[in-house]
């Protein structure tokens, strides 16, 4: 069985604030999610997995600059003069 | 208790690619913001990423001049946080199998060689811009056009003991990424920067202390100046009975300091996990292969050459092919014939310090080759001194003219006719007799004064070996 999840610290590291009945819930739920991650572990397979199958080889591309001609200007309701406006960072 | 630091670096190189790491977008500079964007650095869904071959090609590269193993299937992870800066939540980079393994290289500090290792290196992309002041002072502005720019990042092993050889280091990465043309070197703006880890440990213990992280260290100096100064810090709480907190620190290279940003997150906070977006990259042995014949001449041969095809010092050898514009520059002058060791000189000493002083690079200087050839020609065959020779190249330095053409310009020709030098040495003795009679009553001392008198007298312009040989003969023995 997989260890219980800290869920406290994993919602600060996703800098999320959560009400002490929310990290109740998240901890079930993760609880559940990692229950699921067992049972594929309970899977036997013959030999080992690999990961150099021909149909997954890398394709590569020229390096080449294109323009996609998709910019946030053209549908991005949160830009200032261009910019993506954030609440402050504070460093 | 005296403590010994422990100190390893990390160097994120910006590379010289045309296009981002994982899309087309260019990764020039100067755009407007949020220009050079598309669905896959922008991070909207469904987009998938697709690998730079060039990007790939100069790991390659580096890794071979870094004496590593290239790991001929490594893989892409993903390194998951939260940054405005970051469009995806996470970073594309790798983990457990870098493109690059096992590796060293050397550095020489205070004439001695010490090997440095390389734990790894692995490719990445950037993240965007943040930009604190905006219209708004309660927010703020991201770019992405940075975003997805491919990196590599050089970590060393925990090798390094003094920042003076964090200094060198750093250096020689510099070199090999602008030798090789895989990154343009350019510190102040951030194409090469350096993490610094660093921690104490009593002198004799094996155990490494726990290890602070200084960020933003954007020139040779800064790298230099936070390690010192973070030894200082860690030593006075450890002296005070404190303990060292694992920490990512800021370096403000204006306040010569470092203040905590945050407490330093573990590997394991950052979830990583092989990114189910990329294959594996399967490197053809061959392409490794073809990569190290064609490798350029690297910093560490062309010193050694350097030093036995013109016999120069080690030391001169070193500060020469540093930068490798410097190099060919040097060679340039050579092969018009001017001699090894003094061009190495003029080099080194005049030029560096011009350009320095100038803030100018060895591209935008007016000297060009031919023209330090010529003066160095003008001193070799008389026409002028190596005194009256530097005010000739700080001209030249300044407006790019011909040495020649200033020397007659300025009139500033040596004067070697000796019958005109010696009419000039005998008005100095006229007018200084009683020093005449000092020095011949012994004060032997007094040579100098005439010749300077010479030197005076003709502007600095009297040949300076006519002028001591005339004034020995016409002063007799002291
Ligand atoms: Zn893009």
């Amino acid at each position: 069985m997989t260890d219980k999840i800290d869920v406290k610290k994993v919602a600060r590291l996703a800098r999320l604030n959560l009400t002490p009945e929310e990290e109740k819930d998240y901890t079930e739920k993760f609880q559940q999610v990692l229950g699921y991650v067992d049972q594929i572990a309970e899977v036997v397979i013959e030999g080992e997995l690999s990961t150099k199958d021909e149909s997954l080889q890398q394709l590569y591309r020229p390096d080449q600059a294109i323009d996609s001609s998709v910019h946030p200007k053209d549908f991005s309701p949160y830009l200032e003069n261009q910019f993506f406006k954030v609440p402050p960072i504070i460093e | 208790m005296k403590y010994e630091p422990v100190i390893g670096l990390e160097v994120h190189a910006q590379l010289s690619t045309a296009s981002k790491m994982f899309c087309s977008c260019s990764t020039s500079f100067g755009a407007a913001p949020n220009q050079h964007t598309c669905p896959v650095c922008l991070g909207l869904p469904g987009a998938l990423p697709n690998v730079n071959e060039k990007a790939v090609q100069y790991a390659i590269m580096l890794g071979l001049a870094t004496n590593c193993e290239i790991i001929l299937d490594s893989q892409f992870a993903r390194k998951n946080y939260f940054y405005p800066d970051l469009p995806k939540a996470y970073q594309i980079s790798q983990f457990d199998r870098p493109i690059c393994e096992k590796g060293w290289i050397d550095i020489e500090v205070k004439g001695k060689t010490k090997r440095i290792g390389i734990t790894r290196i692995h490719m990445e992309e950037d993240a965007g811009k943040l930009v604190h002041e905006g219209e708004d002072p309660n927010a703020s502005y991201v770019d992405l056009n940075r975003a997805g720019t491919p990196l590599l990042e050089i970590v060393s092993e925990p090798d390094i003991r003094t920042s003076e050889e964090a200094k060198a280091y750093m250096e020689k990465i510099h070199s090999f990424v602008t030798y090789l043309g895989i990154c343009n070197g350019d510190m102040e703006k951030g194409n090469l920067r350096c993490d610094a880890n660093v921690s104490i440990r009593p002198v004799g213990e094996e155990k490494f202390g726990t290890r602070t992280e200084s960020k933003n260290l954007n020139s040779f100096r800064n790298v230099a100046q936070s390690i010192d100064a973070e030894i200082a810090r860690q030593t006075d709480v450890l002296l005070d009975g404190g303990k060292i907190v694992q920490e990512t620190r800021l370096w403000d290279a204006n306040q010569r300091t470092s203040r905590s940003l945050r407490v330093k997150e573990d590997s394991q906070d950052y979830r990583y996990f092989p990114c189910p977006d990329l294959p594996v990259v399967l490197i053809d042995p061959e392409q490794v292969n073809k990569a190290r014949e064609t490798l350029p001449e690297l910093p560490d041969q062309k010193r050694d050459r350097f030093t036995q095809q013109y016999a120069l010092s080690p030391y001169d050898a070193a500060v020469l092919v540093a930068d490798q514009a410097i190099a060919t520059y040097y060679e340039e002058v050579i092969a018009l014939g001017a001699d090894a060791k003094k061009t190495a000189n003029w080099v080194t000493v005049e030029l560096a310090r011009l350009l320095n002083e100038n803030k100018q690079t060895i591209r935008e200087c007016k000297i060009r080759p031919p023209n330090l050839a010529a003066l160095l020609a003008l001193i070799a065959d008389g026409t002028i001194s190596g005194k009256i020779a530097k005010t000739v190249f700080e001209e030249a330095f300044t407006t790019g003219k011909e040495p020649g053409q200033i020397v007659e310009e300025k009139g500033l020709r040596q004067e070697s006719d000796q019958g005109a030098l010696e009419k000039i040495c005998l008005e100095i003795l006229q007018e200084n007799q009683a020093q005449v009679a000092a020095y011949q009553g012994g004060k032997d001392k007094l040579f100098g004064f005439f010749v300077g008198q010479v030197m005076k007298k003709t502007s600095g312009k009297a040949n300076p070996k006519l002028a001591n040989e005339l004034m020995k003969k016409l002063l007799g023995p002291a």
